[in-house]
């Protein structure tokens, strides 16, 4: 199957809602990214508007259902679908989630912390290796966006270091989750940044995320339903001088607005990817 | 240990208790920001049935909703790892929870919110065409042997009530304009997708008849003539030819 590559440029979460703004694009160097658990189904109006998205620009396949730390592997049915999907679509690129979403019958729809312990680090070796191996690629795993510290006997960037380096999966890192981490729990991000392994990294997320509401910005929530804070705008400027020029989504998943305010976002990503080229950053290959 | 995380954590997910899941908290976290995850779980959930049975919402009020919705998730978890098409059996939930809301014609709107998305998710195909037919009757085929089926995007739903007018104008306008008065009757309804769009007809009970059998596979003969025993004005090549002409019809 050909796969073409993400550009090193902005990229916006594609929804149904943004169909006829994707199309009326003159703009060429963009990507799009989708869930492709929306789109396993049959046929309809909706996988034709991914499928004409498809025909003219790269996609990116961003999976929030593959459990690969779960107790036990990735569903067959579920990586059947999601092959399925591969096969019309030809996603540029496929990633997923350092984390776990379900048990045996039961499916919680939320992406759920796992311990940083040598033992689930196993654990996510094992599902990532089944999962690339059953889709026959290689896949980028996102860091999750934690609430509350649980017991670890590792930091975050070595527990995914070490996790890309045993399965051959690259990294997704996600600086608005970064970004809520170290809020919520006490880390520091600039450091978290520079200790990922800039050979790893093949995208980049950014989004926006609100305060909860009874405990306000001592909890913030990784909400998909915001702009781009200021902050995160910072650090991606921060991990962009540390990674160089590398796809950077701006992903929004609720509270939609207008699509010409998603390609704003996305200009400005642009434009902080161009400072990086020009500050001699190594380019992703 | 990671059996036992996993299994606390789940506990905590399916039941609000922490007692099992605190002891893999570092001291330093507060617990209650746990109620992230499990508020997500359900809140998902809970919005991605609100998104498949949108005038079911609209019907009950989003309180109301929130609280048949939550008893659904509870009762029901999603299995598949994709909330696409989650809630199939909400319909029937809601058929059982009667007696709580009193509403009959509640599981209708349901029913019909279902079918819908049945329609508009089902595989493209092509269907057949009265050109094709008229080929296969010039070729010498008996007509009345053939046996077409029901596109994948056509579903019939049989109801309990009359809903499908207050159905229709909250699908489209997602809120009523008049008020309306929910009869008890039994209706049956053609939901499919042409041009992208779902379409729905209420049958009558000939039309209804024709569709089951040719449904359940019987040949265009069989079919027209269970259908004309229902109503001997039944005008079998008109409702034929609008089939063909909607694409509702496939090769058997």
């Amino acid at each position: 199957m050909p796969v073409r590559g993400l550009p090193a440029s902005g990229g916006v979460s594609l929804k149904p809602e943004y169909f006829s703004g994707a199309a009326a694009l003159l703009e060429e160097n963009i990507w799009f990214e989708v869930h492709p658990e929306n789109y396993m189904i049959e046929g309809g109006p909706r996988l034709k508007g991914l499928m004409d998205a498809a025909a003219r620009f790269p996609i990116s396949f961003h999976g929030v259902g593959a459990s690969l730390g779960g107790p036990t592997l990735t569903p067959t049915e579920h990586i059947r679908e999601l092959g399925r999907l591969i096969e019309r679509v030809e996603p540029a690129s496929i990633s997923e989630h350092a984390v776990w979403s379900g048990v045996p019958g039961q499916y919680f729809a939320e992406l759920l912390p796992l311990p940083r312990t040598r033992e689930a680090m196993w654990r996510l070796v094992d599902g990532i290796d089944y999962f690339q191996e059953m889709l026959g690629r290689s896949i980028l795993i996102e860091n999750p966006s934690n609430y509350l510290p649980f017991i670890s006997e590792m930091d975050e960037p070595e527990f995914l270091n070490e996790v890309a380096k045993r399965t051959g999966c690259g990294l997704l890192l996600d600086v608005n989750n970064v970004f809520v981490s170290s809020n919520n729990c006490g880390i520091d991000p600039q450091a978290y940044i520079r200790t990922i392994d800039r050979d790893l990294v093949g995208e980049i997320h950014v989004a926006g995320h609100t305060p909860d509401e009874i405990h306000g910005s001592r909890l913030l929530i990784d909400s998909h339903a915001a702009p781009v804070a200021e902050s995160v705008w910072h650090l991606l400027d921060v991990a962009l001088d540390h990674l160089g020029p590398v796809p950077v989504l701006i992903e929004r998943d609720a509270n939609l607005p207008a699509f010409e305010e998603l390609l704003e976002e996305k200009r400005h990503a642009d434009r902080l990817l161009f400072r990086a080229c020009q500050h001699g950053g190594v380019a992703y290959a | 240990m990671l059996s036992g995380y996993v299994a606390a954590f789940v506990a905590y997910l399916n039941h609000g208790d922490t007692r099992e899941i605190e002891s893999y908290v570092e001291s330093a976290g507060n617990l209650d920001y746990l109620k992230v995850y499990r508020n997500g779980y359900l809140k998902t959930c809970v919005d991605a049935l609100s998104q498949n049975y949108p005038t079911l919402l609209a019907v009950v009020g989003n309180d109301y909703f929130q609280i048949l919705a939550r008893h659904y998730v509870e009762e029901y978890p999603p299995e598949r790892h994709t909330l696409v098409g989650y809630g199939e059996s909400f319909p029937a939930f809601v058929d059982e929870t009667r007696e709580h809301h009193g509403l009959g014609y509640l599981s209708d709107f349901a029913r019909l919110d279902h079918a819908w998305l049945a329609s508009y998710f089902s595989a493209d195909e092509s269907p057949l065409t009265s050109e094709q037919v008229s080929q296969d009757t010039t070729a010498g085929h008996d007509i009345a042997a053939f046996t077409p089926r029901l596109c994948n995007h056509a579903n019939l739903v049989q109801l309990r009530h009359a809903v499908v007018g207050v159905w229709v104008e909250l699908r489209e306008k997602k809120q009523l304009t008049t008020q309306i008065e929910l009869k008890e009757s039994a209706q049956t309804v053609l939901l499919w997708r042409e041009e992208q769009r779902i379409n729905a007809r209420v049958l009558s009970e000939a039309e209804a008849r024709f569709l089951y059998m040719i449904e359940q596979g019987d040949s265009l003969g069989t079919s027209a003539a269970s259908a004309l025993e229902r109503d001997s004005e039944f005008d079998v090549a008109d409702h034929f030819a609008s089939l063909l002409q909607h694409g509702i019809l496939g090769r058997g």
